[in-house]
């Protein structure tokens, strides 16, 4: 990891085209603004661990499709009331 | 690569039907190609099948399953991802985990995968900043003409 320690509005290049500000430091928290081009995205990073797994659970090997789809119709949280 | 049916568990699929997800899923960018399949009967839930491993897919559902209204704003990285042009038409699909044998059904409603029907492109987008979470339970459909949920997509500058 680069390790780089920047003051309030200083400022940080990633490749050419992509800045990270640091807006304001408040005690425990920092604030950073993030300017990169239209085809990279940026997340927190928790959020996007969280849905790594999720789609991780999610996956389902093909030959359980037929009995998955069953259970769920079955169950009884989507029977209307 | 040529124009050609490619056949998935028996049944033929031809390139117009195939979804593009330029960056794959979260998590799982190799996987790039997908064609949503149906399941007998009425229900909002379809089958994601993937073309680039064909041992996986995943159940995906539209949103009414878990939230009645449901809003959404594509960034502007999956705008392009998607080539949205005006006029296109927009599905919102939930991914649906199913575990302990039917017992416990939970939808990601942080991570909708968003599909431009019109291009055949998807992507998977993360709602960061918003109270969604990726186990949302199933809610009980109060009444029929409920299969369909009012979403919103927004389009962010």
């Amino acid at each position: 990891m680069l390790v780089l320690t920047r003051k309030i509005n200083e400022k940080i290049v990633i490749s050419t085209d992509i800045v990270v500000t640091v807006l304001s430091i408040d005690r425990d928290q920092v604030k950073i603004g993030i300017e990169a081009p239209r085809d990279i995205s940026v997340h927190r990073k928790e959020v996007f661990e969280e849905i790594i797994k999720s789609n991780r659970e999610a996956l389902l090997d093909i030959k359980k499709k037929d009995n998955i789809i069953s259970q769920i119709v079955k169950s009884k949280s989507l029977h209307r009331d | 690569m040529e124009n050609e049916s490619t056949a998935v568990i028996g049944i033929e699929v031809n390139e117009k039907d195939i979804i593009q997800f330029e960056k794959g899923l979260i998590g799982m960018p190799e996987l790039k190609r997908f064609v949503l399949m149906d399941f007998e009967g009425p229900t909002p839930l379809h089958w994601l099948q993937s073309l680039d491993n064909r041992e996986i897919g995943f159940v995906v559902s539209d949103p009414t399953l878990f939230a009645d209204e449901y809003s959404i704003v594509l960034d502007k990285n999956a705008q392009e991802m998607l080539e949205i042009e005006k006029g296109d038409e927009l599905v919102v699909m939930i991914v649906v985990t199913v575990k302990d044998n039917g017992r416990e059904i939970t939808g990601n409603l942080l991570g909708p995968i968003v599909v431009n029907a019109s291009r055949r492109r998807g992507c998977q987008i993360v709602l960061d900043g918003t109270p969604y979470t990726t186990k949302e339970p199933l809610r009980r459909l109060k009444k029929t003409g409920e299969e369909k949920s009012n979403v919103k997509v927004g389009m962010g500058v």
